[in-house]
């Protein structure tokens, strides 16, 4: 019903004004309150007296004037008094219908007098109603006015209402309002379709603390869920009564800013607002809940309002604002972070009013409940300490406790330890008690040991790892019904730790539980602890290309769990695969499969290419090299089944790798890479490699302009080509790096220098320049004590001596010998330089003919080079020579014979490594290792008492050196010879009728490598059979 | 300046031992291990760094800041 209600002292003074204004004023165009349009409800209250009525008859005088239709209820009352108004003659119309009747047809009458050609009906320009006593307003006739606003002309409507005594104002407004409800009913319970209109009369109502209707009341309960119209009507009639202002969007007391407003303003607004019905504040209080813009003090105001008004409001009450709260969703939405500041504390006040307002054990329930819907929410984990307070002084300790324990892996993993294991104290104390009182333990026994495993985690850096594994694995015990994937990861816990104490049986059945629990768990949990558990057999973390350790029982046991952890993972799952698949080849080489190890590893690597990752390539080819070279670093004499082949092959993934990352091609990394595999070749007997690459390098280096590598260089070259025996290069290259150092004295560091020095030192030494040699030596045995630093004074002092002993200054070679010793004995670690020095000292002793002493030096610096495996096969035959030596002094011909097989071994594998003829014979014929052991083989065939299967094999290679270093000329049948050591003792055996199988367990090799030793002594003596090998090695003397 | 080894791409080529003797070891399983890198100056490591065919050898500052390879 579009009806507007006006203040009534607002009214009353316009009608004063209306009543002294001159009669002919056109009242339409001026309302009696300008910014109110009609219809309107005028309620006038008081005792009727001569104000009120002369009040309503100058009323009813400008209504009519204007064409108004005006009725008096009663009739009697007023009307007498208004002749122009109801036709006094019907007394009271027995309905309003009846009223208006009588009034149109009065009308009709007048303006047939007037017009007599219209007989249409005359519409009045609007309706009067002029009630004296609210109490006449009864149903019907509120319905007759209900319905007259329904009419298409919707005429304005003035209803004035005359409260002659109290409490009857109201229910005449109910019965209106009702009246209009039902006349509009199909729109009314259409709530979202509720005309702006009646949205306004029913918050008029509200705010005038009106009884309602039952259907009213239902109606206005669901506008607690918000009904636009509804609400802004409700403001609006807020501020209409002074209330409220809207200022800039924002709803406020006053229409200044808030730090501006005087506090006597706001004390006048807020009784203002307190003048408001409880109903009406509860309205607003959800409004700005709603997230409305309202100033801060409004809302707080509003919302304490909401659950009675600053009074503790019932039990019951509060009960209700709680569900209504929790239903709506209401109570957590100003979590939300993207809510206002102003939104979340406005909540925070509302709840504060309603906790104080509950009953504690309805307060409880309320932060209970608070805390299991803040629990659930998804941004859970941003208020752990929100849900935490909540659930504890909602009395739900294991809920606090568990969400303590998430607030603790906070902690953790910021760093916090101290409050981590504070909160995870709490949580387990809590949950202990618990636990007793508990029925239901299954949830229970899964956050304590969630919460031992927290604090195993917090505590690591505290406790003992055997305490740490005590406690958890009592938990574990204690807490049986807890669900499996917290018992999986204690497991897999108890297992790291077990792991970490050097008990492997302990982490091996803890790991084992692990699996079986895993199953239940999900995919990754179980592919988790196959790679664990397998890592645990292996003594590694998986994907370690190193060569495994382990049994091999505990190879194949891991070899199943990696199989398995290969099923669990996604066929595109690329490098998870690989790095397992990695591990299985490692298993395979284990096992002694090395085609199939080498297999997967060239299958690894490839596919590491196709997945376009150069490291993982590298991985691959690093695992292969790092395969290929241990049994083979002192047997293979072509570079392709060495690793030389593989190292290459990584120097060029990393330049690749290199380039892909800077994109220009950078020289200096690839001139270190080529020295680095000089050195390698260098101390692994590849010397013409070795030679090539410094080579290499060098020429790299001076295209570089780079002072540093054409240094390093150049001592590559010099040392690679002294161990050639290519004295002059050598010589050469270390003169040139001595200029060059010369001419830029500031810009070379100490251990460049001191590298140059000492392959300076030792090109003249070859040359038996001993003079300068010596001189050389002592100056840089010089330079290294002014460094001060230890290691290299003790290398420089080593090749001092030695330059030392071969002056024959024995002495002084002693003495500097026994320095470096001295020197080196806090070291940790034993050195080149210990080596060294014992082979001098050992040297001394032979000059001296101290045999056993020379012996005792020199087993004691085998002791030391072979406990470092040092890969250094120079330093290894000089040993091996001097051993002879002492061991042919003593009578000990066995063992010297021994001696010097080794010695002449390496130098043979070093000559045949050769590929240029050239070269190889400069070797034979310059290096002074290879001289020595050539002419103990010399000497050696022309024994009579050695036995032919000792000296045989290494005769030919003797006799053709030693036959070229003295006048050229060989002995062509024994030269023919191109067999190794090893190949030989093949080829002895093949020749007695052993199988491979027999030669592999003779010569502890495997039927494979027998195989190979065949493949290569069949290419090398051009035969084709056994047979045809036997035949060879009876013609040569070699059974 | 610290060094470590990463053991994934050793293979053992023992170059460190030339280059550095008290600082590298070759552990049973032949992988080169770190034992004492305070006998010898920066400069040696950087050689013996440069000298790795593998880039095996990893040298930084105290920081952690990687400056080799």
């Amino acid at each position: 019903m579009p009806l507007t209600l006006i203040g009534r002292d607002a009214v009353r003074a316009a009608l004063d004004r209306a009543a002294h204004a001159p009669l002919d004023a056109p009242l339409a165009s001026a309302p009696p309150v300008a910014s109110v349009r009609p219809p309107w409800v005028v309620v006038l209250r008081g005792e009727p007296g001569i104000g009120l009525t002369s009040t309503l008859r100058d009323a009813s005088a400008r209504w009519l004037r204007v064409g108004w239709d005006v009725v008096h209820l009663p009739a009697a009352t007023v009307g007498r008094a208004l002749p122009h108004t109801t036709p006094s003659e019907h007394g009271r119309p027995a309905s309003l219908e009846d009223a208006w009747a009588a009034l149109r047809a009065h009308r009709a009458g007048v303006h047939q007098g007037v017009d007599q050609d219209t007989d249409a009906e005359v519409v009045p320009a609007g309706y009067a109603l002029l009630v004296d006593d609210a109490q006449e307003l009864d149903a019907t006739t509120a319905e007759s006015i209900a319905a007259l606003t329904t009419r298409p002309t919707r005429a304005p409507l003035a209803l004035l209402l005359v409260q002659r005594a109290p409490g009857v104002l109201v229910p005449a407004l109910q019965r209106l309002v009702d009246a209009t409800l039902r006349v509009r009913q199909g729109v009314v319970l259409d709530l979202e379709r509720l005309p702006q209109s009646d949205a306004t009369e029913l918050a008029r109502r509200v705010l005038d603390g009106a009884p309602l209707s039952e259907s009213v009341a239902a109606w206005l309960e669901e506008q607690a869920a918000g009904v636009p119209g509804f609400i802004e009507a409700l403001l609006h009639h807020a501020r209409d009564r002074g209330a409220l202002v809207l200022d800039g969007g924002v709803w406020t007391w006053f229409d200044a800013p808030e730090h501006e407003q005087p506090p006597s303003v706001r004390l006048m607004a807020q009784e203002r607002l307190a003048a408001l019905s409880a109903e009406a504040c509860a309205q607003l209080g959800l409004l700005a809940l709603h997230g409305r813009r309202v100033q801060r003090d409004v809302a707080v105001h509003l919302l304490r309002h909401t659950i009675g008004g600053g009074e503790r409001p019932s039990a019951a009450t509060a009960q209700a604002a709680l569900d209504d709260l929790v239903a709506s969703g209401l109570l957590l939405a100003a979590d939300a972070p993207q809510r206002t500041p102003l939104l979340r504390f406005a909540h925070e006040q509302y709840r504060r009013t309603l906790a104080d307002a509950l009953p504690a054990p309805t307060r409880r329930q309320m932060h209970g409940v608070i805390a299991v819907v803040l629990a659930a929410q998804a941004d859970a984990a941003s208020q752990v300490m929100r849900i935490v307070r909540h659930a504890e002084l909602g009395d739900d300790a294991a809920l606090a406790a568990s969400w303590k324990l998430t607030a603790a892996e906070q902690a953790l993993d910021h760093g916090h330890r101290d409050a981590a294991r504070q909160l995870i104290d709490d949580a387990l104390r809590a949950l202990r008690e618990q636990y007793h009182a508990s029925v239901d333990r299954s949830a229970l026994d899964t956050t304590v040991l969630q919460g031992h495993l927290l604090q195993d985690a917090a505590t690591q850096d505290a406790l003992p790892g055997v305490r740490r594994r005590e406690a958890l694995a009592e938990a574990l015990e204690h807490h049986p019904q807890a669900s499996a994937r917290v018992r999986w990861q204690v497991q897999m816990r108890l297992a790291e730790l077990s792991q970490a104490a050097g008990q492997r049986p302990a982490a091996l059945q803890h790991v084992a539980g692990a699996l079986l629990l895993s199953a239940q768990v999900d995919a990754l949990a179980e592919r988790d602890t196959c790679l664990r558990a397998a890592a645990l057999e292996l003594g590694r973390p998986s994907g370690d290309p190193a060569n495994l350790l382990a049994p091999i029982e505990s190879c194949q046991r891991a070899e199943r769990l990696l199989r398995r952890a290969l099923e669990l993972t996604p066929p595109d799952a690329t490098p998870q695969r690989l790095r397992i698949e990695l591990d299985l080849a490692a298993i395979a080489w284990r096992a002694d499969d090395h085609a199939g190890a080498h297999a997967a590893l060239d299958d690894i690597a490839r596919r590491w290419r196709l997945h376009g990752d150069l490291s993982g390539e590298l991985t691959a080819l690093i695992a292969r090299a790092y395969r290929r070279d241990m049994p083979q670093r002192w047997t293979a004499t072509a570079a392709s089944e060495s690793n030389v082949s593989f190292l290459e092959e990584i120097r060029r993934l990393r330049e690749l790798e290199r380039r892909r990352r800077s994109g220009a091609p950078p020289t200096r990394s690839e001139t270190l890479a080529l020295l680095s595999i000089s050195l390698y070749c260098r101390t692994h007997g590849w010397l013409e490699i070795a030679r090539q690459r410094a080579d290499q390098a060098l020429r790299w280096a001076r295209d570089a302009h780079d002072l540093r590598l054409q240094l390093l260089a150049l001592t590559a070259v010099a040392e690679a080509a002294l161990a050639a025996g290519q004295r002059v290069v050598a010589l050469e290259a270390a003169q040139g790096a001595q200029a060059l150092i010369a001419s830029n004295p500031d810009r070379v560091s100490a251990s460049v220098h001191d590298a140059a020095d000492a392959a300076y030192v030792a090109a003249l030494l070859s040359f038996g320049d001993l003079e300068r040699a010596l001189t050389a030596a002592r100056e840089r045995h010089a330079r290294a004590e002014a460094g001060g630093q230890p290691v290299r004074v003790a290398a420089a002092l080593a090749q001092h001596a030695e330059v030392l002993l071969r002056c024959d200054q024995l002495p002084a070679a002693q003495a500097a010998a026994e320095q470096i010793l001295v020197l080196t004995r806090d070291m940790q670690g034993s050195l080149v330089a210990d080596v060294q020095a014992l082979l001098v000292l050992a040297g001394v002793s032979l000059q001296r003919a101290q045999w056993r002493d020379a012996l005792d030096r020199v087993m004691a610096a085998i002791g030391l080079f072979e406990a470092r495996d040092l890969p250094h096969v120079q330093l290894r035959v000089a040993l091996y020579l001097t051993q002879q030596a002492a061991m042919a002094h003593l009578d000990r011909s066995a063992d010297a014979d021994a001696s010097a097989r080794r010695a002449m071994d390496l130098i043979d594998l070093q000559a045949r490594r050769f590929e240029d003829i050239g070269w190889r014979t400069e070797y034979l014929r310059n290096e002074p290792h290879a001289v020595a052991a050539q002419a103990l083989a010399g000497a050696w065939v022309a024994r009579e008492d050695v036995p032919r299967s000792v000296h045989a094999p290494d005769a030919a290679l003797a006799l053709e050196s030693a036959g070229a270093s003295a006048n050229g000329s060989t002995d062509a049948t024994n030269a023919a010879s191109p067999l190794t050591a090893r190949e030989t003792d093949v080829v002895r055996l093949v020749a007695s009728g052993s199988s491979n199988r027999d030669i592999a367990d003779a010569l502890f090799i495997s039927e494979k490598t027998v195989a190979r030793h065949l493949t290569n002594i069949f290419g090398k003596l051009a035969v084709e059979s056994r047979t045809q090998a036997a035949a060879w090695a009876f013609r040569h003397g070699v059974v | 300046m610290r060094v470590r080894i990463d053991r994934e791409r050793c293979v053992g080529a023992a170059n460190c031992l030339i280059s550095a003797p008290t600082v590298f070891v070759l552990n049973e399983d032949q992988k080169a291990e770190v034992l004492n890198p305070g006998t010898v100056d920066d400069d040696q490591l950087w050689i013996a760094a440069e000298l790795c065919p593998t880039e095996a050898i990893v040298l930084e500052t105290d920081d952690g800041e990687r400056l080799y390879p």
